[in-house]
């Protein structure tokens, strides 16, 4: 009787284009499940100080800890799923090939800005895992409880932005390799 | 000549950044301006966790900053940044950095991240909002607080209390709806302006548990090319300032104090001296144990232990 | 090579402008294309050693508590659409759409303000009433505009009702209290969408046929609503997550976790909670938030770098200039401003921007920043629905039939966006509508 008003397929646009974007895509929706992992944490922390008059310590560090990570990950869950938001008021009427070098453009662009990032990236996690003096000392986030969290949430943007480079320069490729095709067809 | 990018831990509507405004004016008066400091309001462009980071890679100048939010890179940060318990009024803290070894020591915290340490300051013996009335340690037992990371949070541990993690933007609605029954917020004469005392009725002032150490830094190496002249003269402005900013807060705290006193809903706690001594020795015990995190917050414990020892302070 | 900072921050803030539109034109991602315009100014004004500068504020954007309510108002909504809750209630509501012209708008815009109290963020009841709403009133032979615009219209008061992601931020930026903005934006919130419906029940008087009344036998078709049923698990979630927040059982990022607690159990008592509806969920909630943090991340990127450069100041004098020390002129120079940066960028980013130089500005002026943060508001119910960038127009496209365009969205959007001006106009005019509590 009910409807199902999601279809389980993907938009054409929105399927993953290589293998590494299927990996990014699998493996987000199994650590989409740890939002939901975040709700009964916070729930619980509700529950215990609430009910039980005995807050945690580490929900609230926990679930941000999780949220950031989460929200790095979306980046490029997001690219490889094409999910992010472009203004297409052009893009959408332009002919097919002046299309594909748009892309070709935006993924150069996404290659430069990946690139500079990493290397920034690279700068501040070096910082929360090195003291100044150069010995390993991850960086804390100085609470009572005071988990290394700062210095993985730094790690997990360099690992994270690294990865997008390459999904950039998959990309590049392969709408090169598109429009090779299509001249030589 | 110098023109320098400080950023401030206060949002621009906040006193504390007027009057830190008016000392960057002060700075370029008093160099004929030779020295301009651009002040920028919190999180303009680091978040203010990430400040002495932003020195050290050269994009900030200079900071105005609580010490105790560096306390995730060293826990000396931590100790020294709000050690809880040790010093009765804004003088005593004030005395030890300028006279009693503080300032050696943070240069020494701050040198391998390339930042000099100008000079330190406070903001003031901060209140305690609470909803119920606290006229003593006893009192804290099962109290849920609200209060920053660190060494504060450890030491209501320590007294009983149950500290509540909750960000600042949430103070105001978490008391007023009962989620926590006190919080360490700041001083009296902002609680006041906030409305905080109308919603948690019972403040305790003065407080007996903050009071936060905020430097006037910058960058080492642009402090090392600065003529010998401007370097006194930001030392010395930086010691004027922080008798100006405690003397205006303290000013704008006895106003608060007096207009809450002739509201018949608010009740203001003093704590008497035997129950501050109590406390006190509550929150020692913890810098015992936070000291042993690091080498360095074992050296600020050292520092701190002996300065009160011979001030015959403790 | 070449040194930016030579232009000047007035020609440097024109240019910053103007490449991000063109690239933004070009159809590049808008998150990619403020992190890059930063990156570049980042390097160009002040040099290589500028740029972990923007991988710090990356960092320190999402690490931020708050910004945790996002993910689980996006979870809340995309439960909500797997099960039949919203369904139910949009079919209780048929009560208006039923005898009066133009019912079904009216019924979809107060199935909006139900959803609005549940939820804090902008999206999820877009994507509801696109899928509930949007498809009833083509069915019935609607006018296209008015279907669409009333849809996306009513899913952008998510942020108007409280609770609101964008009052808790502008509350943190500016520092005023988070529960005072949302008293007082209840009134205005509420003007607006009343100035909806009766716009809606004025035209389709004006022209019967935008609004055709549904015949005898689609009448007799849907007569058995379960109205206990379909009532009490909406009015059930809205408790949980107002009531927690206002009953102060927890803060406003664990009330939306609560909300989806409840709705998961209502769900589940409803029959309808399963391990894939969860799965289903928790990946739309994965790639919307990659989304909307990103274009966060973009901006937050963006303004660091602006401020770094002096932005602040600039803006600063430049209104005051302009405005030649006028209160009403400096409000309606921000005005303008805060309504063009809406027009391209997000609202987080033009939060974010513009905060920080306005709210002091308001406060000297002797303005009040509460009634600030509601214009800030309204001004961001415009930015939803403006072209070109008009996230509200994007939600809705992604689940509208696909002979929907996105211009014939923006053209549909119009006249809401000539209301929500108008009610702006109002609560600018007559402050009292967001302070009479005071
Ligand atoms: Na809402
Ligand atoms: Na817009």
């Amino acid at each position: 009787m009910k409807k199902t008003i999601h279809p389980p397929e993907l938009d054409p646009s929105e399927v993953p284009r290589n293998a590494l974007d299927r990996c990014i895509y699998k493996l987000g929706n199994l650590l989409s499940l740890l939002f939901i992992f975040t709700v009964a944490i916070s729930f619980y922390e509700v529950v215990m100080r609430y009910v039980f008059d005995a807050p945690t310590i580490w929900v609230h560090e926990t679930a941000s800890f999780l949220g950031g990570c989460l929200f790095i990950y979306g980046g490029i869950y997001a690219l490889a799923t094409n999910k992010h938001v472009r203004v297409v008021l052009i893009y959408d009427v332009v002919s097919d090939r002046t299309k594909r070098w748009l892309n070709v453009f935006h993924h150069i662009m996404g290659l430069c800005f990946t690139g500079m990032l990493s290397w920034a990236a690279y700068q501040m996690t070096k910082d929360a895992w090195l003291s100044p003096l150069g010995e390993v000392h991850l960086e804390t986030s100085g609470s009572a409880w005071n988990p290394a969290f700062p210095a993985l949430v730094k790690a997990m943007i360099l690992l994270t932005i690294g990865v997008m480079f390459i999904q950039f320069l998959l990309h590049l490729i392969q709408e090169l390799n598109g429009l090779r095709k299509r001249d030589h067809v | 000549d110098y023109k320098f990018k400080f950023q401030s831990s206060d949002p621009v509507g906040d006193k504390n950044f007027q009057i830190q405004k008016e000392w960057t004016k002060r700075v370029e008066t008093m160099t004929n301006g030779r020295i301009k400091i651009d002040l920028l309001p919190v999180g303009s462009v680091f978040k203010h966790t990430e400040t002495l980071d932003g020195i050290k890679m050269g994009i900030l100048d200079g900071e105005i900053t609580a010490v105790s939010y560096f306390s995730g890179k060293d826990p000396a940060f931590g100790l020294i940044g709000n050690t809880v318990g040790a010093w009765s009024d804004t003088s005593q803290l004030l005395q030890y950095i300028n006279y009693g070894g503080g300032y050696q020591l943070m240069n020494e915290l701050y040198k391998p991240y390339g930042v000099k340490f100008i000079g330190g300051s406070t903001t003031g013996v901060e209140s305690l909002v609470s909803k119920v009335p606290l006229d003593g340690v006893d009192d804290l037992k099962g109290l849920k607080i609200r209060a920053p990371e660190g060494l504060v949070q450890q030491v209501f541990a320590a007294a009983g209390a149950a500290p509540v993690n909750i960000p600042g933007s949430e103070v105001f609605t978490g008391l007023s709806k009962g989620v926590i029954d006190a919080a360490d917020y700041t001083v009296f004469s902002t609680n006041q302006k906030a409305g905080m005392n109308d919603i948690a009725p019972n403040p305790v002032y003065p407080g007996f548990h903050s009071l936060p150490l905020i430097d006037i830094s910058m960058s080492l190496k642009k402090w090392n090319k600065l003529p010998p002249d401007l370097q006194e003269i930001l030392t010395v402005s930086v010691r004027d300032f922080a008798q100006d900013i405690t003397t205006q807060l303290a000013i704008a705290d006895r106003k608060a104090v007096a207009e809450a006193k002739a509201n018949p809903k608010i009740t203001i706690h003093n704590w008497s001296p035997e129950e501050r001594k109590k406390f006190r020795e509550i929150a020692r015990t913890q810098w015992a144990k936070y000291a042993k995190q690091s080498p360095n917050a074992q050296k600020v414990y050292d520092s701190i232990t002996q300065y009160l020892k011979e001030n015959d302070l403790l | 090579m070449f040194d930016l900072s030579s232009l000047g921050i007035g020609y440097g803030s024109l240019l910053m402008l103007m490449s991000m539109i063109v690239l933004l034109l070009t159809g590049m991602q808008l998150a990619f294309v403020t992190c890059l315009v930063a990156l570049v100014f980042a390097v160009g004004w002040f040099g290589v050693a500028a740029l972990p500068l923007i991988a710090s504020r990356l960092y320190s954007f999402v690490g931020g508590y708050v910004f945790l309510a996002v993910p689980m108002f996006v979870l809340m909504a995309a439960l909500l659409d797997r099960s039949g809750i919203a369904r139910d209630l949009f079919d209780a509501m048929k009560v208006f759409g039923r005898k009066l012209r133009g019912g079904v708008a009216v019924q979809t815009l107060l199935v909006a303000i139900v959803l609005a109290s549940m939820s804090g963020v902008i999206g999820g009841e877009t994507v509801l009433l696109g899928i509930l709403a949007l498809p009833q009133m083509l069915r019935l032979g609607y006018n296209r505009k008015l279907a669409i615009g009333t849809t996306c219209a009513g899913g952008a008061l998510g942020t108007m009702l409280p609770p609101s992601i964008v009052l808790i931020i502008y509350g943190l930026t500016a520092s005023v209290s988070i529960g005072d903005l949302f008293k007082a934006s209840f009134v205005p919130a509420l003007l607006l969408a009343a100035s909806y419906i009766v716009y809606v029940l004025v035209i389709s008087c004006l022209h019967p046929e935008y609004a055709p009344l549904p015949t005898e036998e689609e009448l007799a078709a849907d007569a058995d609503v379960n109205y206990f049923k379909a009532l009490l698990f909406p009015l059930l979630t809205v408790i949980t997550v107002l009531g927690s927040i206002y009953t102060g059982i927890a803060s406003v990022t664990e009330s939306s976790a609560l909300g989806v607690v409840g709705i998961m159990i209502s769900a589940a008592i409803r029959g309808e909670l399963n391990f894939s509806m969860l799965k289903d969920s928790a990946k739309a909630t994965m790639s919307t938030c990659g989304m909307i943090i990103w274009i966060g991340i973009g901006a937050t990127a963006l303004v660091g770098v602006y401020n770094l450069m002096g932005g602040i100041d600039f803006v600063e004098s430049t209104i005051l200039a302009l405005s030649g020390g006028s209160v009403m002129g400096t409000v309606l120079i921000m005005m303008l401003i805060l309504l063009v940066l809406g027009m391209f960028l997000d609202w987080v980013g033009v939060a974010l921007l513009t905060m920080p130089i306005f709210v002091p500005i308001i406060s000297g002026l002797g303005l009040d920043p509460i009634w600030f943060g509601v214009v800030f508001c309204l001004n961001m119910q415009v930015s939803f629905l403006s072209p070109p960038f008009g996230p509200a127009a994007f939600y809705l496209k992604s689940v509208a039939p696909k002979d929907i365009s996105l211009g014939e969205i923006f053209s549909s959007l119009l006249p809401f966006i000539a209301l929500q001006v108008l009610v702006l106009a109002s609560v600018i005019f007559f402050p009292q509508l967001a302070l009479w509590w005071k």
